[in-house]
């Protein structure tokens, strides 16, 4: 006999805003030290900062306590801290910037700005999306919007290209990488199709080599995925968006299907995209050649394409060593995109290996609470769309900090909440929002069942059949939710 | 030299207050259990006395056809880790006492070579759920207590069973009101089945493979 016991999770409101006020301390900490550093004397708007980040972060709390009571009590916490760090060492960049005239020097209220809009888009996603299930309706709008954001860079005047890359679109004075939403919407996308098409995609074909296939005809929508970031790859030249939505759509597919054989086709898919797109591009050559060989004077000194760039934030690593430099006493500002691509080697530059495992730390707990969450909740939608965030959320620190340790190559993804960028900013702390609202659906407790669904003995035929009604009753609700 | 020691007290400080709010977290995650908890009442006389996770793993590594909440969850394909994890928030309380009584020990030794391994639903509601045909025998039908449970008018509450006998499956109508079939032919007494043939229940086609 087994008996099965329903675990309420305490709601840890106040372990949140517990770890809450440490992250805010940490994230003032941090600005404050870099001020004294740079002028000796704290910032001017210590005060202001202070109080306005301590605002926002607390009413972002009290709406949950208010909107999504379940919510798991270490994901804000963790964004808080990421997002408080990379404002730090932003505004300490921009400090140097307008000390020497040397780059922009207004990133730093930029970042602040768009911190604001950031959180404020998370409570307004976690106050309007009720049930994450809601989302599950506008799968093909999601689809479409999704879509189109990865191809509006394309479009003539609209999208601009930089840095080798064209993934921006600009109104007016506003630049937007329309791609970080979209990875959200894709997201979206991915986990309504998904849980209504799994079970044709779980369906066995023929078995090769001890692996299981998908039959040749459930190929269709891993092949469309594979074109659309071939597509992405080829005419934006933004191998990490390409690499991003690939890798989220065949985890995603795996997990739908419990079936590895899927997870083995997209990295041969994969593998064969890589290899087309290295005979046939030079700029792809070029980052490989910069990933193996950065140290070799002729791939140093070319320009453009150099490997300058990663050599500098690799020497910026070496300074910074155990325990770092400390914040505002290192040089990051010698590494070209410091405060966006290059983020992590200037806070382990400043902050050393210790305080870069940490935030590495802080990103494994936040994907962690992602995939836990996924576990938790009892819809399928439900556990798709969680799955995709977390995974997305952790493969775009993987492939940024795999590129600047040089793990991997080096492609152009933004460290979520760290990076300097409106977008990228905006379009996590959303995936911080629907993770929060899909973790308070997976914690609330289930509403209580009557005693008779627990009796397994029924007397009469009368009985047992009203019985079995009441389960199928339930058996297909609990299908529907799914 | 009193500047260099706030210096170096701020820098490591900032990295201990770090780490310490890395830990608290951690803590928080530690005594944050939720969803629910299967324990075996009788975890002693299953294998010299296991403790809980012992006997999770050992509830998986029987197959999902022991456990009926299981198989609710299997009716939509679960992600990996989903059934008898101890912190799956399944249904709780949902349906019938889970778990249900210890298998008996019966470890098929010969197995016949046209003997199926598992059955897939290839049609219906459930189309694309896998039972592994292992240890014991499952049940089909409507009611909540069967080990695949069909949401289908046509089918009976205990509709047929599939049991092993001397390292073969044999398909049993439970006296159903619309019969079962295998293949074209509705069967009238316990049939053996070879990997390969399709059962039907009502609206649902069963294919037990190898």
């Amino acid at each position: 006999m087994a008996t099965v016991l329903p675990a309420t999770p305490r709601r840890g409101r106040w372990a949140e805003l517990f770890l809450l006020l440490i992250a805010l301390v940490l994230a003032f900490m941090a600005y404050a030290q870099v001020a004294l550093a740079a002028t000796g004397s704290l910032p001017a708007d210590m005060t202001a900062y202070c109080g306005g980040f301590t605002g926002l972060v607390v009413a972002a709390h009290i709406v949950l306590r208010w909107r999504a009571p379940y919510a798991d009590p270490v994901i804000l916490p963790m964004a808080v801290v990421l997002n408080g760090m990379g404002l730090a060492m932003i505004y300490r960049l921009s400090l140097r910037y307008e000390a020497t005239g040397s780059g922009n020097a207004s990133i730093a209220s930029r970042q602040l700005i768009w911190t604001i809009v950031g959180v404020v888009g998370a409570v307004v996603t976690v106050v309007l999306v009720r049930d994450h299930r809601t989302l599950r309706r506008y799968t093909y709008t999601c689809m479409i919007l999704g879509l189109l954001g990865l191809v509006a860079p394309l479009v003539p005047k609209l999208g601009t290209a930089a840095y080798g890359a064209r993934i921006w679109i600009h109104f007016g004075p506003l630049h937007f990488q329309p791609a970080e939403l979209s990875k959200i919407l894709l997201t979206i996308f991915f986990a309504g199709y998904l849980v209504a098409n799994r079970d044709a995609m779980a369906l066995a074909g023929p078995r090769v080599l001890g692996l299981q296939l998908p039959r040749f005809r459930d190929l269709g929508p891993i092949a469309l995925a594979w074109l659309v970031s071939l597509g992405v790859l080829v005419f934006e030249r933004d191998l990490g968006t390409s690499l991003l939505f690939f890798g989220l759509f065949v985890v995603m597919l795996y997990v739908a299907t419990d079936r590895p054989s899927w997870i083995v086709i997209g990295l041969l898919a994969f593998a064969g995209g890589v290899a087309a797109a290295y005979k046939l591009f030079s700029h792809v050559q070029a980052r490989f050649q910069i990933w193996l060989d950065p140290f070799n004077p002729e791939v140093l000194g070319r320009n453009p394409g150099g490997s300058g760039q990663l050599v500098q934030g690799l020497y910026g690593l070496g300074n910074g060593g155990l325990f770092g430099t400390g914040w505002g006493r290192g040089r990051p500002d010698l590494t070209p995109l410091a405060f966006s691509d290059f983020i992590v080697t200037s806070l382990g530059e400043e902050l050393g290996l210790t305080g870069l495992l940490a935030v590495l730390v802080c990103y494994l707990i936040l994907a962690e609470r992602g995939l836990r969450t996924a576990i938790g909740i009892r819809d399928g939608f439900g556990k798709l769309l969680a799955t995709g965030l977390a995974f997305a959320l952790a493969f775009q620190v993987f492939v940024v900090v795999g590129g600047v340790t040089r793990i991997i190559p080096l492609t152009g993804l933004t460290t979520p909440f760290l990076a300097y960028g409106g977008s990228s900013l905006l379009s996590n702390w959303i995936i911080v929002a629907l993770l929060l609202r899909v973790s308070d659906g997976a914690r609330r407790p289930p509403p209580a069942t009557s005693e008779i669904d627990l009796t397994p003995i029924i007397a009469s035929e009368q009985e047992r059949r009203a019985a079995a009604k009441v389960a199928d009753g339930e058996a297909t609700q609990v299908v529907r939710l799914s | 030299m009193g500047g260099e020691l706030t210096v170096s007290l701020l820098r490591l400080g900032y990295l201990l207050i770090l780490w310490l709010f890395v830990l608290f977290a951690l803590l928080v995650l530690r005594r944050d259990v939720y969803g629910t908890t299967i324990v075996r009442r009788q975890a002693k006389r299953a294998k010299g006395g296991r403790g809980k996770r012992g006997d999770a793993q050992a509830a998986r590594a029987l197959g999902r056809v022991q456990a009926p909440q299981e198989l609710m969850a299997a009716a939509t394909p679960p992600p990996p880790g989903y059934g008898g994890q101890p912190g799956y928030g399944g249904q709780a309380g949902y349906g019938p006492q889970p778990g249900g009584p210890p298998l008996p020990p019966v470890r098929i030794s010969a197995q016949h070579p046209d003997a199926p391994t598992r059955a897939v639903v290839t049609n219906g509601p459930l189309r694309g759920t896998t039972l592994p045909l292992g240890t014991s025998g499952i049940v089909i039908g409507r009611s909540a207590l069967a080990n695949l449970v069909l949401d289908d008018e046509f089918a009976s509450g205990r509709h047929a069973q599939i049991v092993p006998q001397g390292g073969e499956w044999v398909l049993e109508d439970l006296g159903s009101t619309n019969g079962t079939y295998l293949g074209r032919e509705k069967i009238t007494g316990p049939t053996l089945l070879k990997a390969g043939q399709t059962i039907r229940i009502g609206n649902t086609t069963v294919e037990v493979l190898r």
